[in-house]
């Protein structure tokens, strides 16, 4: 490999840190969007904040585009290297750097896994709340990349709400040392732009999160509902009560299919057409009373049966097959198009049903397994991805269940994120001004556009690919 | 340039533009976007420094400067008062920014519901205004901070093109979090015109636990208790100082059922407490909400940094403010925040000011925390502000200001802090 910068990167991160075989960076060419691909020119895993910044700075100084990775988790593309460059990895930054249990926070490198944060914070009654379906695999810096959510984030809140500090170097090499804020941001609340900005400011190498203390009662509540539409409307319901349990989420008839079928099996009646995960924390009164609340809403909706998890192991069964619906998705078809969209929380039943309509007019299997509590559906859509013609119609249904979303004050996505997938609807959502507004961020931040460039904005007359406009008044570098 | 107040106002409303007076500053109410475009297009062609504003119940606060002749006009949105949308049944609210916060408070208050925070002094804030100064309420404690929960924004640039982000949904992470930047930035980076935020349920029931402390270190160690006891109240505040004795509130909110269990928690922490309920109960977290406005003048200093060190940074202040007669302290322990009142540190000279703050901020370094000047004059925030101006954030900040505001018309020299080669003092 005939790379100007190889041996200078070698020298910063020996040969444990890079990957320049083919077969290696095979595995970097798309996340877990596999629908488009491209391999980058080199793989580099920094073991700190240190050497993250040599890397960018040598890379800055080839002009080399840096495309952050976490676990590869994501679903919409964002760390494909469709332009090429270097895929830059924390999958060796893994160390979880303090534990304060008083302060109930945690400082992480950027490539700890989600759940190991959670199982190292047990021991002081803490948890870490943001829990994707991916927990087992995706990195705290890959969810803060995404905004990650999760079942739970209807109580606690998405990743932004989270976060207290991070590190972030720029694309230039420079460290931005961002992890001692207090409960307000010193100047412009940097933090809350990054979260989200899926990689296109800089790489984040450490973290600071806040931790929630292990409730002292958790009742989770499986009801079984015999259309998707009544169990939509229960949770409309549960929203307009204002009651307020930690999650709520649906599974509908082909989900539980393919839950029961696999070795996710939770013990979900097959029978139903729908289920509702509804889980609720607090004081063992607070619990008590909610668990009662939602219970008669459901009666009132026609419920066919409720089920209370028995004791922990029946509640990890319960959640283990929710979590693990998207892989029991491959009982159904080999591929499966993970669709992320959202809905006003007044109006889910209607986009359901629309979305449903939308894939079985063009012979697609769809199943829903969602946020309800959120409004963030998830219409999922298996498919071969062999058969072209039905790529072509996957593809198709999945934008047109986003217009239908948008037309109703929806948006395009809840937690994947834009990434390469959805960068080209952005303008269903956004007018040219808005995007402008969302570039002048990104000049700010990385004049040269090398980081994770060609995702979410989208391109307009190769944008990213001619040099930008000079910093007004003299760039600030 | 500076216009002479007579001739800008006269010329703004020759532009059919309600103007008003307040000392030296101009203050105009465009009552449409039209004319805040028209005002911003008069702006860039005279050369005006412009703040935007509500009602200037925070200004004097948090931006001095515009005190000492640092802008042209104020650009009040009061006018701009509609509740755009308000949907009870998906928790969310949309309006524009000129909205009075107690107003919006008792529109969503007939669904059960209430506003994300306990914003001080609500009947003079507007929900601009609240966005702008990136102020919370006590109860963020609980709930977080008030930026958390606005979900999108409308703005005005400062070549009068209109952006929004985000949404209305409580769920959406399409776009960069532009909403999020934009609060708390003091009005800097463009004119906010309207906003969606995240809405709560109204807690059934308000208690409240008050309890006399022997000083200070008590106070916090009780604070700490409550939370290692993993009490988790609405709010906790500490109050007391040089001549006031020292108390800490304690605010319960839930359900009618949970509420008896928690107070048994938090009353085992702190022993012999008074409790509050009913009315009274919710008398006293209005109160405790206004408390960073003493007797209607804002805090000179705000302290902030790890919650679990907040009595260090209390006790290096209150060594450092010893001789002070007068100096009084409203802290919020959670969330790691200390008000401080020091009156007397308002009489010193500003370069006194800057050397005595350099010093207390070196002190508090130790403690990993951070001190911010709020109602001190400009030239001492620009001061301490050049300390940090070489700082990355600050660079990437001055950077964020450039590309919104490239003429510079809502830049403020203190805030977020002038680049190195422009730094002067007083």
């Amino acid at each position: 490999m005939a790379l100007p910068y190889l041996e200078e990167l070698r020298a910063i991160v020996g040969d444990a840190g890079l990957v320049t075989d083919r077969a290696g960076r095979l595995a970097y060419e798309s996340d877990a969007l596999s629908l488009e691909k491209q391999l980058p020119e080199l793989v580099v895993l920094p073991l700190d904040t240190a050497q993250a910044s040599a890397v960018m700075r040598v890379l800055s100084k080839h002009g080399v585009p840096i495309v952050p990775r976490g676990a590869g988790t994501g679903l919409a593309g964002g760390a494909t290297p469709v332009a090429g460059g270097v895929s830059l990895s924390t999958a060796r930054m893994r160390e979880i750097l303090e534990i304060d249990p008083v302060g109930r926070t945690a400082r992480v490198q950027a490539g700890v896994v989600n759940a190991e944060l959670t199982r190292r914070a047990a021991p002081h009654d803490l948890f870490y709340a943001p829990d994707p379906s991916s927990q087992a695999a995706c990195t705290l810096g890959g969810n803060v990349a995404n905004n990650s959510g999760g079942p739970h984030c209807f109580k606690h809140g998405a990743t932004t709400r989270h976060v207290l500090g991070m590190i972030v170097v720029d694309a230039d090499g420079e460290v931005i040392d961002l992890s001692h804020q207090g409960p307000d941001p010193d100047g412009f609340d940097l933090i809350g732009l990054i979260v989200g900005s899926e990689g296109m400011f800089g790489l984040v190498t450490e973290v600071t999160l806040k931790l929630v203390p292990i409730p002292d009662a958790t009742e989770t509540i499986l009801a079984v509902f015999p259309s998707l539409d009544s169990a939509c409307d229960t949770v409309t319901e549960a929203i307009a009560r204002r009651l307020e349990p930690s999650a709520i989420e649906i599974l509908d008839e082909l989900t539980i299919d393919a839950v029961e079928r696999s070795v996710f099996a939770a013990g979900y009646p097959r029978e139903a057409k729908a289920v509702l995960l509804l889980e609720c924390e607090g004081s063992a009164a607070e619990v008590e009373a909610t668990s009662a609340d939602l219970t008669e809403l459901c009666q009132e909706h026609g419920c066919l049966e409720i089920r209370t998890a028995r004791d922990d192991a029946d509640r990890r069964r319960l959640w283990a097959g929710r979590k693990g619906a998207f892989g029991a998705m491959g009982r159904i078809a080999p591929d499966l198009y993970v669709a992320d969209v959202v809905a006003p929380r007044t109006r889910l039943r209607e986009i359901v049903r629309i979305a449903t309509d939308i894939c079985h007019e063009r012979g697609l299997k769809v199943s829903n397994v969602f946020h309800a509590g959120d409004g963030n559906l998830h219409p999922n859509i298996s498919y071969d991805r062999r058969d072209t013609d039905e790529v072509r119609r996957v593809l198709e249904a999945g934008e047109l269940i986003m217009r239908a979303c948008i037309e109703r004050g929806g948006s395009l996505t809840g937690e994947h994120g834009v990434g390469l997938e959805k960068q080209e609807h952005m303008c269903h959502l956004f007018d040219e001004s808005d995007l402008d507004a969302m570039r002048r961020a990104r000049e700010a931040l990385d004049p040269d556009l090398r980081m994770n460039p060609g995702k979410m904005i989208p391109i307009r007359g190769c944008r990213e690919m001619r040099t930008p406009e000079p910093m007004p008044q003299g760039d600030d570098r | 340039m500076t216009v002479p107040p007579e001739v800008l106002g006269d010329a703004l409303s020759r532009d059919g533009i309600e103007t008003l007076r307040e000392g030296r500053l101009v203050i105009a109410c465009p009552r449409s976007e039209r004319q805040i475009k028209a005002l911003l297009t008069r702006a860039g062609r005279d050369g005006l420094r412009v703040v935007p504003a509500g009602l200037l119940s925070k200004i004097s606060g948090l931006r001095p400067e515009v005190m000492e002749g640092d802008v042209d006009l104020v650009l009040s949105l009061r006018n701009l008062s509609k509740v755009i949308d308000f949907v009870p049944g998906d928790g969310t609210l949309t309006a524009q920014a000129g909205c009075i916060w107690s107003d919006l408070g008792r529109t969503v208050r007939e669904s059960g519901l209430q506003l994300p925070t306990d914003m001080p002094l609500p009947s003079r804030t507007t929900l601009g205004g609240a966005l702008a100064s990136g102020m919370s309420g006590p109860d963020r404690l609980r709930r977080g901070p008030l930026r958390h929960h606005v979900l999108g924004a409308h703005v005005i640039l400062s070549d009068g093109t209109r952006a929004k982000s985000g949404g209305r949904l409580v769920k959406n992470v399409t776009g960069f979090d532009l909403h999020r930047l934009y609060t708390g930035s003091r009005g800097t980076l463009c004119v906010l015109i309207e906003a969606s935020l995240r809405l709560f349920p109204t807690p059934e029931e308000t208690c409240a636990l008050t309890r006399p402390c022997a000083d200070a270190a008590e106070a916090f160690q009780l604070a700490e208790d409550l939370r290692r006891r993993h009490v988790d109240p609405l709010s906790v505040t500490i109050e007391g100082g040089a001549r006031d004795p020292w108390r800490l509130h304690v605010v319960l909110v839930g359900r009618q059922v949970e509420l008896p269990s928690a107070l048994a928690r938090a009353s085992e922490v702190l022993g012999d407490a008074e409790r509050i309920e009913g009315a009274d109960a919710h008398n006293l977290r209005a109160e405790l909400r206004d408390r960073v406005c003493h007797g209607g003048a804002w805090a000179q200093l705000r302290l902030s940094g790890p919650p679990a060190r907040t009595h260090l940074a209390h006790a290096m202040l209150a060594r450092f403010l010893g001789n002070d007669p007068l100096w009084r302290v409203v802290a919020q322990p959670g969330v790691a925040s200390l008000e401080v009142f020091a009156p007397t540190l308002a009489a010193h000279t500003v370069a006194d000011q800057i050397a005595l703050l350099n010093d207390l901020r070196a002190t508090l370094t130790d403690s990993g925390h951070r001190l911010e000047p709020i109602a001190l004059p400009g030239a001492t925030h620009l001061g301490l502000a050049a300390d940090l101006a070489g700082d990355p954030a600050r660079r990437w900040m001055r950077n964020l200001q450039r590309r919104y505001d490239p003429l510079g018309r809502f830049t403020c020299p203190s805030y977020p802090g002038r680049a190195p080669t422009l730094g002067a003092t007083s």
